[in-house]
């Protein structure tokens, strides 16, 4: 017995004629240089400004957000309505910086990992006149949902039992900085290229006013200048690295997960978003030319990758609280390389995010509703029940 | 050897060597679409900084079924 089939004649791909390589766009790369130094700067405002504010009351400033709990819903609602897990974990740094205690930033930081995966269901949704497409596109997208609330499950508990990321992030940073020091002299370079214009703003254009006022001043102006920088660098790293970005997604294809973690991981350091990249896969899973598990390890390599900001932010913060900065950014790494160890190591606990996703897909296909009260439970009303809750039993 | 036997077990060697040869293949075709779809890239890029758009397109599907959904339900009240 014969079996013929007709091959189309192996031509070669676009991809191979396309990675000639692009010269170099200075004026971007410029740019981004200026946008890295502004957030930079930006982080070291909000530290400054609540040193100012709060002086040493800082702790006391976030006893809202002692509940981890309520941390972790401050974390997902925030960056749900701003859409990038990087520039609120980047704040998360500034916050430690100025005084907020770590062990109430962990949750927040949990948070962020679910928030951000709000952008890519909304790009899911463009899928919806197409039915078996968007059932694809639909899953595509809440695999990555769904793997991060399962890390929330099981990370939360053991870190407000056992401190576990905590310590982890305790003993990474003293590793990295040296155990017999707190004031972090390694990143010392970094002060004085930040400090200048933060001390302009706070002595000359800010000077005058009260204390509290210049701090809040600062923490405002901190925080919107995040969220500008870290939008406009993703947008001009977007249009860089698009290349790149191809050249490593070719080279990842048929090569099994731990290829497609790493490229995942590589791509949105490239890019500096979790969300573009979790976005991206969403019309290829569409399509139906990647299968949904081909894409699932895609998408853990994101949340690894997204760890970048946050580390690049702690490396502005100095003084004593420089530690902790770096101390928050390095548990952010941990928790998400656990995450992936974890989730993704154990095969029984692998597949749920998988069945989870398609489960709900297939039911959203029958009934739009569903995408409707799962984007409105997940990322808002799930999270305020739970602060309610988690205040009625004192947690 | 029972020459059925042999006629059988060679037959099977064929079919397997036949189903390898078309798995290579459609894993082939497979690895193709993939490369193909990676150089569309940078349309996925674009279409991702229209996405309230697609909220916007989505919603009246919902508003449908949303309809459809307490019509259904008012009709069959009255009936």
């Amino acid at each position: 017995m014969s079996v013929t089939t007709h091959i189309p004649e192996n031509h070669v791909p676009d991809h191979h004629k396309a990675q000639v390589a692009q010269g170099p766009n200075w004026i971007k790369w410029l740019q981004i240089a200026g946008l890295v130094y502004l957030l930079l700067v930006a982080v070291s405002l909000i530290g400054g400004g609540f040193k100012l504010a709060a002086g040493d009351q800082a702790k006391e400033l976030f006893a809202f957000a002692s509940n981890p709990v309520a941390g972790l819903v401050v974390g997902t609602v925030a960056t749900a309505l701003i859409q990038s897990s990087s520039t609120v974990t980047s704040i998360i740094v500034g916050l430690v910086a100025g005084g907020l205690p770590v062990g109430i930033a962990i949750p927040m930081v949990m948070g962020a990992n679910i928030g951000t995966t709000i952008t890519n269901t909304i790009v899911s949704l463009g899928h919806v006149r197409q039915g078996e497409e968007f059932r694809r596109a639909f899953s595509a997208a809440t695999v990555h949902d769904f793997f991060n609330l399962i890390c929330v499950v099981i990370f939360l508990p053991l870190e407000i039992m056992f401190g576990l990321l905590e310590k982890m992030g305790a003993m990474a940073s003293q590793w990295l900085v040296g155990g017999d020091s707190m004031s972090m002299n390694g990143f010392d370079f970094i002060k004085p290229l930040v400090k200048p214009p933060v001390k302009f703003l706070e002595n000359t254009v800010l000077g005058g006013l009260p204390e509290a006022v210049t701090g809040t001043l600062m923490i405002v102006l901190g925080i919107v200048t995040i969220f500008m920088v870290i939008t406009l660098i993703g947008k001009l790293l977007k249009s860089l690295m698009v290349g790149k970005a191809k050249q490593i997604l070719h080279s990842a294809v048929g090569r099994g997960p731990v290829s497609g973690i790493a490229s995942g991981t590589v791509i949105t350091v490239l890019v500096q978003s979790s969300s573009t990249t979790t976005s991206l896969v969403v019309p290829l899973a569409g399509s139906g030319v990647f299968t949904l598990r081909q894409i699932y390890p895609f998408t853990l390599g994101a949340n690894i990758g997204t760890c970048i900001t946050a580390l690049l932010a702690a490396t502005a913060v100095t003084g004593a609280n420089a530690i902790f900065a770096l101390q928050v950014a390095l548990v952010h790494l941990i928790y998400n390389v656990l995450g992936v160890v974890v989730v993704y190591g154990i095969p029984w606990l692998r597949e749920i995010p998988l069945l989870a996703a398609q489960r709900l897909a297939d039911a959203t296909v029958q009934n739009k509703l569903y995408a409707v009260a799962y984007i409105g439970l997940v990322f808002f009303v799930v999270p305020l029940l739970l602060i309610g809750g988690s205040n009625l039993m004192g947690i | 050897m029972n020459p059925k036997k042999r006629e059988l077990e060679s037959r099977i060697t064929e079919l397997e060597q036949a189903l390898q040869e078309l798995k290579t293949q459609l894993s082939q075709i497979e690895s193709q679409e993939q490369h193909d779809a990676i150089d569309h890239l940078d349309e996925y890029l674009q279409s991702m900084d229209n996405k309230w758009e697609n909220v916007r397109s989505f919603w009246p599907i919902v508003l449908a079924e949303l309809r459809e959904l307490f019509g259904n339900k008012n009709s069959s009240g009255k009936e």
